[in-house]
């Protein structure tokens, strides 16, 4: 059980902020983190701890969230107090809940190619692919077009 | 294509000859490193640090998976399983504060300690007092200050206030997390 404590303490901020770059709503990647979690346990916690198994699993709740839900993007305007951390500003917060706004105008695979991207300490390119199911040559293009993309969106002011 | 060296170069993906391309295509071209800078700035936003006070989920067993993984196997197999399953069930039973059978109601007494001889009042404040303080009481003259509190199964966080004021972590206790006011507090695991 230490191990997966420790897996749990390392892992779930990163897997959060995954979700809330998918999602823009921190109770649902809240609720989804966790809910992650607690599979990988009941189904994999004897094993050795991967990152890339976690990551398909919080997919899934994802996207059996948005199928009960019936849409994929799902926004709320409350991302920030509870999940930035307190030395970011004013300022900083809006310009992320910006960020995260325009990431809802993206297709949702361009914004979960990127969402797993980004962060610290971020995925390899290799895990990405293994979470994603796609070549890391496919990941390396993806994830630049999808860049650029969210980057015209923030530029159009679309956020 | 030299611009996807960006997003590579970002994602620390690039290998020394791209490297190497990189930084020449940064020297001779504006364009380039602007675009670079603009999408590292945007990269910077999007990987805003983000955290999660939530708990470890607990009561959660890797028992049934091993299971469903045993039964998998052939009949025969499946025999020996039925077995071993029923012997396991039987010691679990006969050892009635083995943790898969415990109830989850179940009450466990804590006792917490610090050692603080400098101090005129101590207290302790957690998650499972709602973040209000409990008196301690001082155990003599030695410096220690202790409570007992009864506790459900489960993870919490807590920190010891010091003459009304001063947050500590619990020294003895190896995990914790940053609130948000830049105090540790103790994470404290009963029962799991």
């Amino acid at each position: 059980m230490g191990d997966i404590e420790t897996f749990y303490r390392a892992g779930k901020d990163k897997l959060f902020g995954y979700l809330v770059r998918m999602t823009a709503n921190h109770d649902l990647s809240a609720d989804v983190m966790q809910e992650s979690f607690v599979r990988y346990i009941e189904h994999y916690g004897s094993g050795p701890c991967q990152y890339s198994l976690l990551y398909r699993i919080a997919r899934n709740v994802l996207t059996d969230h948005f199928r009960r839900n019936n849409r994929f993007t799902y926004m709320d305007d409350d991302v920030e107090d509870d999940c930035v951390t307190p030395e970011q500003t004013v300022v900083a917060r809006d310009a992320f809940q910006q960020v995260l706004n325009a990431m809802q105008k993206l297709k949702p695979d361009d914004r979960e190619i990127l969402s797993l991207a980004a962060g610290d300490g971020n995925l390899s390119y290799q895990q990405i692919g293994e979470i994603t199911g796609n070549s890391e040559a496919n990941v390396k293009v993806r994830i630049h077009r999808a860049r650029l993309k969210l980057r015209e969106i923030l530029k159009k002011g679309g956020a | 294509m030299k611009d996807e060296l960006i997003s590579l170069f970002i994602d620390d993906e690039l290998d020394l000859d791209e490297k190497t391309v990189f930084v020449e295509t940064v020297h001779a071209d504006p364009t380039f490193t602007n675009e670079t800078l603009a999408l590292l700035k945007q990269e910077k936003l999007l990987s805003t640090p983000l955290s999660i006070n939530r708990p470890m989920p607990v009561g959660v067993t890797v028992l049934p998976s091993l299971l469903k993984r045993f039964w998998s196997f052939q009949i025969p197999f499946k025999a020996l399983t039925v077995g071993l399953a029923t012997a396991v069930i039987v010691i679990f039973v006969m050892q009635p504060e083995t943790l898969l059978f415990r109830p989850k109601s179940q009450k466990l007494f804590h006792r917490f300690v610090i050692f603080e001889p400098g101090v005129q009042q101590a207290e302790i404040a957690g998650s499972f007092s709602r973040w209000k303080p409990v008196p301690m009481k001082s155990s003599g003259r030695n410096g220690y200050w202790e409570v007992t509190i009864e506790l459900s199964p489960g993870e919490y966080e807590y920190s010891y206030f010091l003459d009304g004021k001063k947050s500590v972590a619990d020294p003895t206790v190896q995990f914790g997390e940053e609130d948000d006011f830049g105090n540790i507090n103790s994470i404290i695991r009963i029962g799991t």
